[in-house]
């Protein structure tokens, strides 16, 4: 019996050593590519550890391949996206779960327009930007990719404020705080779980969307990620190394927002006993 | 502080009618209970005058000035609710802190405010603690705390006391109604439990189906319900409500039943004549007021005895609640324990005739 527990624990072991060579795998060769010089990452066989550091690749993507201002490009549009789409979403969401707008169905409805695969407006979008003369521009990506997301925000956020107990709301009227306040002071705090995973979503989505950036943009506009496909060494051979550089640069913002508010998700699964 | 009328007051939630043209006063300082089974409209009632619905018809009077277009915030009520309601994400001391800081107190007042509510209601070592660390008797009085560290004009309660066991609900009874009369502040306190109502309560409305059936004090309900529906729901054990039948013989009156033949008295035999709609009454008579005797004790066919067979006895200590089958009703009488009875065994019931109360069958108003 002992030894086969014993047994039990080793696999467990092994399974879980695949499943983090799997994903940090990647990551690692990620890291250790964009530290490599130039031959070395052009190199057959690859090496495991780069025999130089060397900061080169990130002088060449982030200034000679034009990486830098496609940074603040996703930046700028990445954050336009996060706040519009709050800025609708949540009101839009809360005004569902407590007073039940638009009927049972509108949350359903808003979502529906997610079942629809983003290629498809997107010859429609591209139309009507040029008739409104906003192609090329921040402010019709953070329009687009806020459509996207407000579905999205919407559909969630209406759960968790369905979670909070309107008897919480009642008792701070009756407290005497304006609607502006209680909804600051009690149904932000205690919704911040749900708020936290939907705003990271929203940052996410529109820092990595590809699809729109292409469509809509031209010269002017240029996210990262429709740069970094075109960081060459001459015209046809991709500088990996610069490649490599330029994504654990955009990698680093998300994973520090995941890890600081990492704690709000947790904190807010141990509300559980919000009823009583 | 405040006067509170609530005047023809109606609220109509589509498939019923929650509150039905109600009209009622709660004098400054006074401690008014709602009482009333479930759905009887005493919360709708309670929500209305803390502005948290609005009625559908009627006036809500604060001082004699018209409430109804204020919002929560503006009336000054402090409330406590059924499930506490306390904020799951503040401590014990934010959460009575709240509404003091809302009105924008320094921080200094606002501290020794809150610390005195805690003291006050024995909780001031719990002010770190958050609402999901504290039990449930600990958690009502944080509500009860938060509602009366403001000073406001009126006291809201909704059941303030029905999730606490049997031991702390009858201390908080006794709590609550000195600090009632210590603050002196208008209090209106809903509940379900006429024990509740009866103890505390200067005045008690008792609702049922959106209708004040009766309003008066404890004691004026206990002695003279108004209809059947009060004289049951008011005193435990209940009181004991037999079918009977007005006979008229010669100059006497006769109340009869299936084991009944009590003589009215003159006076009560005058009521019956000049109210009842019917000849179908309802004798109504109280478990403490009916004596319990054996054969022999008293005379078996005299005045107002009637011979019936025990169906069971239930001791509760120093009196014991002794169930008779009359006919196919069973009374309850509450009597001492230097009564001995059994199972099956024939025993006589001596009800004195004015103990008695007599509801009209049809309308069910008491007519004596």
């Amino acid at each position: 019996m002992q030894s086969r527990s014993k047994l039990s624990g080793i696999a467990a072991y092994v399974i879980v050593a695949l499943v983090i060579l799997w994903t940090v795998f990647p990551l690692y060769w990620l890291v250790i590519t964009a530290f490599k010089p130039l031959e070395e990452f052009m190199a057959y066989p690859p090496t495991f550890w780069p025999s130089q550091w060397t900061l080169d690749n990130f002088v060449e993507g982030l200034i000679r391949q034009q990486g830098a201002p496609a940074i603040l490009d996703s930046a700028v549009i990445a954050v336009g996206t996060f706040v519009l789409s709050m800025a609708v979403g949540v009101p839009a969401a809360y005004s569902i779960a407590r007073y039940k707008t638009g009927g049972d169905d509108l949350s359903f409805t808003v979502l529906s327009m997610r079942f629809m695969p983003p290629i498809v407006p997107s010859v429609a979008f591209f139309l009507i930007a040029a008739k409104l003369g906003i192609l090329d521009t921040y402010l019709l990506l953070i329009l687009v990719n806020s459509m996207a997301n407000i579905p999205f925000v919407v559909w969630i956020m209406k759960g968790f404020f369905e979670e909070i107990p309107y008897s919480i709301e009642e008792a701070a009227q009756v407290d005497g705080a304006s609607w502006l306040r209680l909804f600051k002071d009690h149904v932000l705090p205690l919704a911040a779980p749900g708020l936290v995973a939907v705003s990271l979503f929203c940052f996410i989505f529109a820092w990595n969307e590809l699809l729109f950036a292409t469509i809509l943009t031209g010269r002017t506009i240029q996210p990262f990620t429709k740069v970094v496909p075109g960081v060459n060494i001459g015209h046809v051979e991709p500088h990996w190394g610069a490649i490599a550089a330029l994504g654990l640069l955009v990698i680093i913002p998300i994973v520090i927002l995941s890890f600081y508010l990492q704690k709000y998700i947790v904190r807010g699964m141990t509300y559980g006993a919000i009823r009583e | 502080m405040a006067s509170i009328k609530w005047e023809n007051l109606t609220k109509d939630f589509g498939e019923v009618i929650a509150v039905n043209n109600m009209n009622l006063e709660c004098e400054d300082g006074e401690f008014l209970s709602l009482l009333g089974p479930s759905g009887c409209g005493k919360t709708t009632t309670l929500r209305m005058t803390a502005g948290l619905e609005t009625p559908t018809e009627g006036t809500i009077y604060f001082d004699g000035q018209p409430i109804n277009h204020l919002s929560p915030r503006e009336r000054n009520v402090a409330m406590v609710f059924e499930n506490y309601a306390l904020y799951p994400h503040k401590t014990v001391y934010k959460n009575i802190s709240y509404p003091l800081e809302l009105r924008g107190l320094s921080k200094s007042d606002i501290d020794e405010k809150v610390r005195y509510a805690a003291k006050l209601l024995e909780i001031d070592m719990l002010l770190d603690r958050y609402p999901k660390e504290v039990s449930g008797g600990q958690k009502q009085r944080v509500g009860i705390a938060r509602a009366l560290v403001r000073e406001p004009a009126a006291f809201a309660m909704d059941e303030p006391l029905s999730h606490l066991d049997a031991k702390l609900r009858a201390y908080m009874r006794a709590e609550l109604k000195r600090l009632q009369k210590n603050l002196g502040i208008t209090t209106v306190f809903v509940t379900h439990d006429q024990l509740e109502a009866m103890t505390m309560a200067d005045r008690v409305a008792v609702l049922n189906l959106g209708v004040i059936q009766q309003h008066a004090t404890p004691m004026d309900l206990f002695n003279e319900p108004a209809n059947v529906f009060v004289a049951k729901f008011i005193g435990e054990p209940a009181m004991n409500l037999l079918p009977c039948e007005v006979k008229d013989e010669g100059d006497h009156t006769y109340i009869v039943g299936e084991a009944l033949h009590l003589e009215l008295p003159q006076d009560l035999r005058r009521k019956v004549h000049e109210q009842a709609t019917t000849s179908q009454l309802l004798l109504g008579v109280r478990p403490q007021h009916i004596r319990i005797c054996l054969p022999g004790e008293v005379e078996q066919n005299g005045k107002n005895i009637v011979t019936c067979s025990v169906y069971v006895s239930e001791p509760l200590g120093t009196e014991q609640l002794v169930r008779v089958r009359v006919g196919q009703d069973l009374v309850q009488v509450l009597t001492g324990d230097d009564v001995t009875v059994d199972m099956d065994q024939t025993v006589l019931l001596d009800i004195p005739a004015d103990r008695i109360f007599l509801f009209d069958s049809e309308t069910e108003k008491r007519i004596a």
